[in-house]
């Protein structure tokens, strides 16, 4: 009941605002799942996605990507097809399917409007491009749809800019590119720091 | 849902409650990787404690 699906883009450009997902995510005491946690092997990887999000109550969609790219000049295709296998889990799923929230995201919260119009009316969100807008959109979504306390989106934020502070050392120390964390030792890093850090950390 | 019968889904790992957190007031859960860190817990969680140590 308390994993959250993220799907988005897992480019350089967006990392920052993917670590600042997660971060709010674990952050509000629920567990990121994203196809980054998959390995190579075993299933086909059409499967595993649905698996991961068949056990996902929450999703996150960034279709930040709805653009021609560098090399190929086509788009990214992937986050509005998982889009699309939420929605349909939600939709045609059982009783535990149907209980399934939906967050979008874009760089722009009315631009879904020229390339895939069929969402309206469909909660969505605008970050510009901000990790820290991207992080408090997440948060804001999480105490809505959860109907839980949270810590509020400002503390949540300085949290965060406090773990980022620590996070070059904790890299150095393990011997890591701060830029280049692997995805499962960055979420080991940010659950191990969240335990650890104390009260004040934030104020 | 429907996946390819030649296949099995994988199995949902269970939320495993890492510890709370007193700066967020919420329960921490361990992260549902299926894939192996690249460095052990025992090092990240030295790592950790030894930056926040001196930021105090």
């Amino acid at each position: 009941m308390d994993d959250v699906f993220i799907n988005c883009p897992f480019d350089d450009e967006f990392a920052p605002s993917f670590r600042a997902l997660l971060f709010a995510i674990m952050s509000c005491g629920f567990r990121p799942r994203s196809a980054r946690e998959l390995d190579d092997g075993g299933q086909t990887r059409i499967d595993k996605i649905y698996g991961l999000i068949e056990a996902c109550r929450y999703g996150i969609h960034d279709l930040s990507r709805t653009e021609l790219d560098a090399v190929n000049n086509l788009p990214r295709f992937n986050m509005p097809l998982e889009l699309g296998l939420f929605l349909g889990a939600k939709r045609f799923g059982n009783k535990t399917q149907k209980l399934k929230r939906v967050l979008i995201l874009d760089v722009e919260q009315h631009r879904y409007q020229r390339f895939i119009s069929d969402l309206a009316g469909m909660d969505i969100h605008g970050h510009d491009g901000d990790p820290l807008r991207a992080l408090r959109e997440t948060r804001d979504w999480l105490a809505n749809v959860s109907r839980r306390e949270l810590p509020s989106a400002d503390r949540v934020q300085r949290i965060y800019q406090a773990f980022l502070e620590s996070l070059p050392e904790i890299a150095a120390t393990l011997e890591f590119d701060p830029d280049r964390i692997p995805y499962v030792d960055f979420e080991r890093i940010a659950g191990q720091w969240l335990i650890s850090a104390p009260e004040a950390v934030a104020d | 849902m429907a996946t390819n019968p030649e296949t099995v889904a994988p199995k949902k790992p269970k939320a495993v409650v890492l510890g709370r957190s007193a700066a967020t007031g919420r329960v921490v859960l361990a992260p549902a990787v299926t894939k192996k860190g690249t460095v052990s817990v025992q090092r990240i969680e030295a790592a950790v404690k030894s930056a926040l140590s001196k930021k105090k």
